[in-house]
């Protein structure tokens, strides 16, 4: 029964650093967890991208993609400024190889990476990105804070930014401005476990910014997937939410 | 697919998957509160708000309310008053705040009259920023020693107040209460473990805000065993359905799953 179909825009292969009750090492044990819960496709970056670095992280997204026979999975590599001279390919040569190595979208990990997103950084980066409509990923704690993140927003407005792993303690007061006043901030539901907040949030801006994203390993596939079964909104909504957000953003991004 | 997912391979996330509530899996919800919590903004905080979400599911709740914890001001009194308007739905843990012996002690003269429909205390240590084993709680204590009495008690991994050391020191003095451990020490699995292992006859594990953390549920499950493990949200922090999805699709048996979700507390809260 594919009644409900599930595309995991926040999904990380790869053996934690400092260990973790589950976690996925190769492309196999992924995609059984995925079956296991009854995810279609993921987005996977890895796992310890932020403490590691882009640079293997980024590897390793590759050889994942490359196990995944099926294609079930598309990469996100993360990125630095490319003044850096990192072994990341930059300006319009970025687009090509991510289309090339099947990556449909980018995160930045500035905290870990020691670099701050303005646009002395990235700037020239983010407007080719921006330009082509390619979605970035931070986490709440990758960005800093709240506070940084809205100052991202704020410096980069054409930019589309996902933002992930909101805290499990209640993010309304710091979403919904964002919703009230850009279209280019989508929240990513592994922490947002609010009461009825899924309902409350399409009622108030509609659901074309909201995405299922797991967190796995640390988070699991299936509570969040309950959840939005059960939320009380459209089954159109609920669609979107589970997979077609995430499938009209990949597409729209001009690779 | 090589497999079939969870919703299909087991047949009560089956049930949960295509219905809103499961006959014969009613939800016991054993750690929730009520009211707005003002430093948060929630969907649903009203009592006839949490009362249609906990009805769409089949859940009873056994809460205390924020205002009560967070602002003495805000009496018991008033709880048993909510409480009184939904029996079905609802019961009450005493919230203790060992700042007003007091109000404590004005509230203990009271339990008889709110029962059945108050069950227990709650103690809520981390946030009033006494330790568990310190004396002002000891009129609570013996009462509920007394009594076999529920204690819910917020406890976290780390926590000088309520962590694992803090708890064994009550758990070894009064033997007779029967002791939630609200977010099972979060982070210190083993600890959690142990202690239930130590005293297997009174002490439970309760999962507020574990369900969703990859194999928490299992290794809990694993360790302690689903029989003294307890369901619980924090409502209306966080959805039923998203909990009761990390249940249904943790790595347990079927017959642990309904352990956790309503055996147990029908066990601890005959009648309701
Ligand atoms: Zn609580």
């Amino acid at each position: 029964m594919e009644d409900l179909a599930f595309f995991d825009v926040n999904c990380q292969i790869g053996m934690p650093m400092c260990g973790s009750l589950e976690y996925a090492a190769g492309t196999d044990d992924l995609l059984r967890e995925l079956d296991f819960s009854g995810i279609g496709r993921a987005v996977v970056s890895h796992v310890n991208t932020a403490s590691g670095g882009a640079v293997p992280g980024n590897h390793f997204v590759n050889r994942a993609l490359r196990e995944d026979t099926g294609k079930r999975l598309v990469g996100c590599w993360c990125i630095l400024p490319d003044c850096l001279n990192e072994n990341i390919p930059s300006g319009e040569n970025l687009c090509r190889e991510m289309l090339k190595n099947r990556i449909g979208m980018l995160e930045i990990c500035p905290v870990s990476h020691r670099w701050v997103p303005h646009r002395t950084a990235i700037g020239r980066q983010f407007d080719m990105l921006a330009e082509r409509g390619v979605l970035i990923k931070t986490s709440v704690q990758e960005i800093g804070s709240w506070n940084a993140f809205y100052n991202l927003v704020e410096r980069f407005p054409r930019n589309r930014f996902l933002i992930t792993n909101t805290n499990l303690w209640g993010c309304d007061r710091y979403i919904r401005p964002l919703f009230e006043t850009t279209d280019k901030v989508y929240l990513e539901l592994s922490e947002y476990w609010v009461a009825e907040g899924i309902a409350n949030l399409v009622k108030r801006y509609g659901a074309d910014h909201i995405l299922y994203g797991s967190g796995y390993p640390y988070w699991t596939h299936t509570s969040q997937m309950m959840n939005i079964k059960h939320a009380q909104i459209s089954d159109e909504d609920r669609r979107k939410i589970a997979c077609g957000n995430l499938d009209q953003l990949l597409k729209e991004a001009q690779l | 697919m090589s497999e079939k997912p969870f919703f299909m391979s087991n047949k009560l996330a089956h049930a949960f998957w295509e219905n809103e509530f499961v006959p014969e899996c009613p939800v016991y919800d054993m750690h929730g509160h009520m009211g707005e919590n003002n430093a948060i903004t929630f969907p649903i905080a009203s009592t006839e708000d949490m009362v249609v979400h906990l009805r769409r599911i089949h859940a009873k709740l056994v809460f205390c309310h924020h205002w009560a914890l967070f602002t003495p001001e805000f009496t018991n009194g008033e709880c048993y008053e909510i409480v009184k308007r939904y029996p079905d739905v609802f019961r009450i843990y005493i919230a203790v705040n060992p700042h007003y012996s007091e109000i404590m002690r004005h509230d203990l003269a009271m339990y008889d009259s709110w029962k059945p429909l108050a069950v227990g205390f709650k103690i809520l240590a981390d946030y009033h920023q006494v330790k568990v084993s310190d004396p002002r709680y000891a009129p609570v204590l013996e009462r509920a020693d007394d009594e076999k009495a529920l204690v819910l008690f917020h406890t976290w991994g780390g926590s000088s107040f309520d962590g694992p050391d803090e708890l064994r020191k009550v758990v070894k003095k009064y033997r007779n209460i029967r002791y939630i451990l609200g977010h099972a020490f979060c982070g210190m699995w083993e600890d959690a473990v142990q202690l239930v292992r130590e005293y297997p006859d009174n002490v439970y594990l309760e999962l507020t805000s574990l369900p969703g953390r990859a194999g928490v549920i299992e290794t809990l499950v694993r360790g302690a065993g689903s029989e003294r493990i307890l369901f619980g949200t924090d409502l209306p922090w966080f959805d039923e359905y998203q909990a009761v999805g990390g249940i249904v699709g943790a790595k347990i048996s079927e017959d642990d799953m309904h352990n956790i979700l309503h055996r147990n507390a029908q066990q601890l809260l005959p009648g309701f």
